[in-house]
């Protein structure tokens, strides 16, 4: 019988991360999503604030039942209910590929590389010549988690994530432009700290647009922004992918029991997200643009 | 930097940095990203060109570049992005493939490129009919992993994208260096076969991105070459000389940095690079290094200042 | 996936699929929101249940065992999805490994059910970080006719409404040796399950602006996106599955919640509905067929088992011998013949209409084999010939 991944590494702290909070009795699990579900957690709000003042507050003994502090309104890792963690993009990290970027958000570190358009390897898997072929292939290293566990390789979870990667950006990529060819987009977690779905969305994206790809729209995804220690407690747990422009959901994922309007609460503070990230994704493919272009010639 | 993998000791970043700043003064207007609205006035009846597309009666950029508006006809133009070709464009390419009555050539477009057997002037130079003969002895001359130099013919209305050789010019590259850098970099012009005479050497800008510096070979002489390969003689007589290959090293040299820095690659620029790392004694293999390196970015941004101070001068 | 063997519509057939839906029809005369014809059928074990959703059908097959708990979750039992999509239902399915579409099936009806805790895990613990039942569903698929979540979905639910783990208890002078009870001698008991997630699915067409429920496999191959919402009839939503697609407006997708709320309290009353009428039938059976069960007063043990020097128990243990330790302290017996031949002939009269409303495959003289042999418990309970019957109190 499988483990779930999540269960893996449950019992175990992210690397470089602040000290996890005792695990809550498992007696009393549900009470403690309720505190979740209600002092909602999604990202959004105020990335700005600085690490300083971050470090300061993860001073503070942490809670060790809630995720949210009654008293001081901070979470575990010292942030406000609805603050974003510290986001990190940068393109052009592998050398040979097309495309790449790496992507961070708080302590979650993913790089992805894509290489295409190019001539499809095999002919039996491309479905029409009208349309480029996308592939995704997602990794996670054996070293992203606390439990260095050498993981079998397309195990049911990558399989399942590689898929949903690899259809959120087909949603964007305007295939039919670049008919028979193929695009491969590979990620890695390097760090997993939650959210990693949605950090590799956000690397993938980025990866993309450096490799000159033809998209309609930037694709984003913010999870309802859990970080590790909250992700394994069992918190809800909700994955948007969002076309910006287009104002429209491509991706969502949610487990654990929510009602309905609390779901859509959850659902727009992750829209939120998305789109805070959108301006930041953005912002970093501009610069890097401008400094190309800078740096080309006039 | 993607190419070089440079450690830089403290001076010599504050350098770089300030080098790239002071490039960067001189903003485009027009850089977009993916997803951003291109504002145009709606009366003008324009023509959406590449990397736009239509929402909502906006027109919406598709990849991240820099918005060009030729009359009425408004495009995105990308950075880095795969090749693409327009006919007549002179390309180089590596052979991958030989298939029957054609070659597959990778050429940094996003299908491979096909060269007919027809569409090429065969060794002996005569223009006649293909025979079967000529067809299984295609591997004497292309073979795979050769290098060669093109012309973009068009695309085939299966959509395939296909290539000629009709002429003395293009054909096999050998004794030489081939470069791979972002097909950007390498603008159109008139001319991308260069001779550099006072090295020797050729330097062929293929519009791919594929820039193949080697030997001068004299135009005509390719088919005698041919037939002398199985020479040995011959082969040892056609030996690169030692001040040659230097030549063609410090210009290769020379086009890895400025890639690496990512500076449009004009002959001009490449001369000046090698006649540079000559000029202030660095040795060939110091020219990947990282003071010649923050040396090059110093003195394009000088270059550069000096032109716009010519121009402002002259008005 | 291979996608040679997917089906592909033509042109026309793409054309006249995605006309007749702007003008809210669809090809097998449905209307955006009707579900297929759902039809549920169980077998004659408990635990084993048939869906079909019009053309398409899974089979769902629930059975357990008795493990060591996750270290971290030590007062738990488990449960697991598992799939199997054979190339007998699709062409496009690949023998061997599972595919995406498998994997991906498996992996939301398993979160539908496990992460909104739908089945009682904890009263799955026999002792705890020793022994706790981990059930196992295995959904085969049979025949692929368009949207095998749901339906996949919905044949996990039936079997796990039907299942029933043998009885056991913990005994011995460490208050650690588990015992297994005999189906025949104590009620297996059913799993606690607290609501009912269902999968509903909709496809999404046009950019986003047209949907349908429960889409058919050729509504399946012209769509630009699907989202499964599992989400029981109390309107809290379970799960929900969006992989990447078309994109849809948030409001259109609390609409989607919203009507998916109202099918799935439907679905839930037929669910409760066919699985009533079946636990009805087979208690019927059972009250008719053992008459004498009131003189069985016995509370003893049946199946000792005791922990091997790993720590695992010995569930599955073929040796032959009856080794004193592994039995429980009474003399051994076997039934009494004339008592078996007392329940024969009854059986055989009495059961033709329960099967019938059950759908029972069998025939009543199947019953006595049944009484012998542990149902859908295989893994749980020892073999045969180590099952040892006390001797009856019957003066």
């Amino acid at each position: 019988m499988p483990l779930s991944p999540r269960r893996l590494t449950a019992s175990l702290a992210p690397l470089h991360s602040p000290p996890p909070p005792r695990q809550p009795p498992s007696s009393a699990p549900q009470k403690t999503r309720r505190a979740t579900t209600h002092e909602l957690i999604a990202g959004g709000g105020n990335p700005s604030l600085s690490r300083q003042q971050r470090l300061g507050e993860r001073g503070r003994a942490p809670p060790a039942m809630e995720y949210v502090n009654p008293l001081t309104g901070f979470r575990v890792d010292g942030r406000r209910p609805n603050e974003m963690r510290q986001l990190k993009g940068e393109v052009g990290v592998v050398a040979r590929a097309d495309g790449s970027a790496l992507f961070e958000m708080g302590n979650t570190r993913v790089i992805a590389a894509v290489y295409g358009p190019r001539e499809v390897q095999n002919k039996g898997q491309q479905v029409n010549s009208k349309d480029a072929l996308v592939r995704c292939e997602y990794r996670m290293a054996d070293f992203s988690t606390g439990d260095r566990r050498r993981k079998p390789k397309g195990d049911r979870r990558s399989t399942e994530i590689s898929l949903v990667i690899r259809q959120t950006m087909e949603a964007s990529i305007l295939t039919h432009l670049m008919p028979r060819s193929q695009i491969d987009i590979f990620v890695q977690v390097l760090q997993a700290d939650g959210g990693t779905r949605a950090a590799c969305i956000n690397a993938a994206t980025l990866a993309l647009a450096d490799a000159g790809i033809p998209m309609r729209d930037i694709v984003t995804s913010c999870s309802a922004d859990l970080n590790y220690i909250e992700d394994s407690a069992g918190g809800p747990d909700v994955t948007v992918g969002f076309l910006t422009k287009m104002d429209k959901v491509t991706l969502l994922q949610m487990d654990a029991k929510l009602p309905m309007d609390t779901f859509e609460t959850v659902m727009d503070l992750a829209i939120e997200g998305c789109k805070a990230i959108a301006n930041y994704i953005r912002e970093v493919l501009l610069e890097n643009t401008r400094r190309l272009e800078c740096q080309r010639d006039h | 930097m993607r190419d070089l993998q440079l450690s830089l000791n403290q001076t010599q970043r504050v350098r770089l940095e300030a080098a790239l700043d002071e490039l960067q003064t001189v903003a485009p207007a027009a850089a977009v990203t993916v997803a951003d609205t291109i504002p145009v006035n709606d009366e003008d009846n324009i023509l959406k060109g590449h990397g736009t597309s239509d929402q909502d009666g906006e027109v919406v950029a598709t990849l991240c570049g820099v918005v060009e508006r030729v009359n009425k006809l408004v495009y995105v133009r990308t950075l880095r992005a795969r090749y693409k070709p327009e006919v007549g464009d002179i390309i180089v390419g590596r052979v991958i493939e030989i298939a029957p009555k054609r070659w597959r050539l990778e050429i940094n477009f996003s299908q491979d490129a096909v060269l007919m057997l027809s569409s090429m002037n065969l060794p002996d130079g005569i223009q006649r009919r293909r025979t079967a003969v000529d067809e299984l002895n295609m591997r004497t001359i292309f073979e795979e992993n050769d290098v060669i130099c093109a012309e973009v013919r068009g695309f085939q209305h299966d959509g395939s994208l296909h290539l000629q050789a009709r002429s003395q010019k293009y054909g096999k590259l050998e004794r030489g260096q081939l470069l791979v850098v972002p097909a950007y970099l390498v603008k159109r012009r008139k001319q991308h076969f260069h001779h550099l005479e006072q090295y020797d050497v050729d330097l062929i800008l293929g519009c791919n991105g594929f820039i193949w510096v080697g030997e001068h070979v004299v135009v005509g002489e390719n088919a005698n070459m041919m037939e002398n390969k199985l020479n040995l003689s011959a082969e040892v007589e056609n030996f690169t000389p030692l001040e040659t290959r230097k030549h063609i090293c410090r210009l290769a040299n020379a086009v890895r940095v400025l890639s690496a820095l990512g500076f449009t690659l004009t002959v001009e620029l490449i001369i000046e690079t090698a006649e540079a790392s000559v000029s202030s004694n660095i040795e060939i293999n110091n020219m990947l290094g990282a003071e010649f390196y923050v040396q090059t970015a110093e003195r394009e941004v000088k270059r550069r200042a000096d032109l716009l101070r010519k121009k402002s001068g002259a008005r | 996936m291979d996608h040679h063997q997917r089906w592909h519509p033509t042109v026309n057939e793409r054309e006249f699929i995605e006309r007749a839906l702007q003008s809210d029809l669809r090809v097998d005369g449905r209307r955006p929101f009707d579900f297929r014809r759902l039809k549920i059928l169980f077998g004659r074990e408990d635990g084993s249940a048939e869906v079909q959703l019009g053309d398409t059908r899974v089979m769902g097959y629930a059975t357990a065992q008795l493990v060591q708990p996750y270290k971290d979750r030590p007062n738990e039992g488990t449960l697991a999805i598992f799939t199997e999509f054979s190339p007998m239902a699709d062409p496009a399915f690949e023998p061997g490994r599972p595919g995406e579409s498998a994997i991906e099936l498996g992996r939301v009806v398993d979160r539908g059910l496990r992460e909104s805790r739908a089945v009682d895990m904890e009263s799955l613990c026999v002792v705890a970080g020793k022994h706790v039942w981990s059930v196992r569903v295995d959904l085969h698929i049979l025949d692929n006719g368009g949207n095998l979540i749901d339906a996949a979905n919905i044949a996990a639910l039936a079997a796990l409404s039907t299942f029933r783990r043998p009885e056991c208890t913990v005994g011995g002078e460490d208050g650690q040796q588990v015992t297994v009870h005999d189906p025949e001698v104590r009620d297996p008991l059913p799993l606690t399950i607290h609501h009912l997630p269902i999968a509903v699915t909709f496809a999404y067409f046009g950019e986003g602006n047209i949907m349908v429920i429960d889409p058919t496999y050729k509504e399946e191959a012209v769509m630009g996106g699907r989202m499964t919402a599992t989400i029981n009839s109390n309107g809290d939503v379970c799960s929900i599955q969006k992989a990447g697609g078309e994109g849809v407006m948030s409001s259109v997708i609390m609409q989607c919640l919203r009507i998916a709320s109202v099918k799935a309290a439907d679905i839930t009353s037929k669910i409760k509905n066919e699985v009533n009428s079946y636990t009805s039938a087979k208690a019927l059976q059972k009250v008719k067929r053992l008459p004498a069960s009131a003189l069985k007063k016995d509370n003893a043990p049946d199946v000792a088992m005791k922990e091997s020097s790993d720590g695992a128990l010995e569930t599955q243990s073929t040796k032959p011998s009856s080794d004193g330790q592994q039995i429980d302290k009474e003399p051994p017996s076997v039934v009494e013949d004339n008592k078996q031949e007392d329940v024969e002939p009854m059986l055989s009269e009495c059961n033709p209409e329960a099967q019938s409303e059950s759908r029972l495959t069998a025939g009543g003289s199947d019953e006595t084999q049944e009484a012998i042999s542990p149902k859908s418990l295989k893994d749980a309970v020892k073999p045969k010939h180590k099952i040892k019957k006390k001797q009856h109190s019957k003066s």
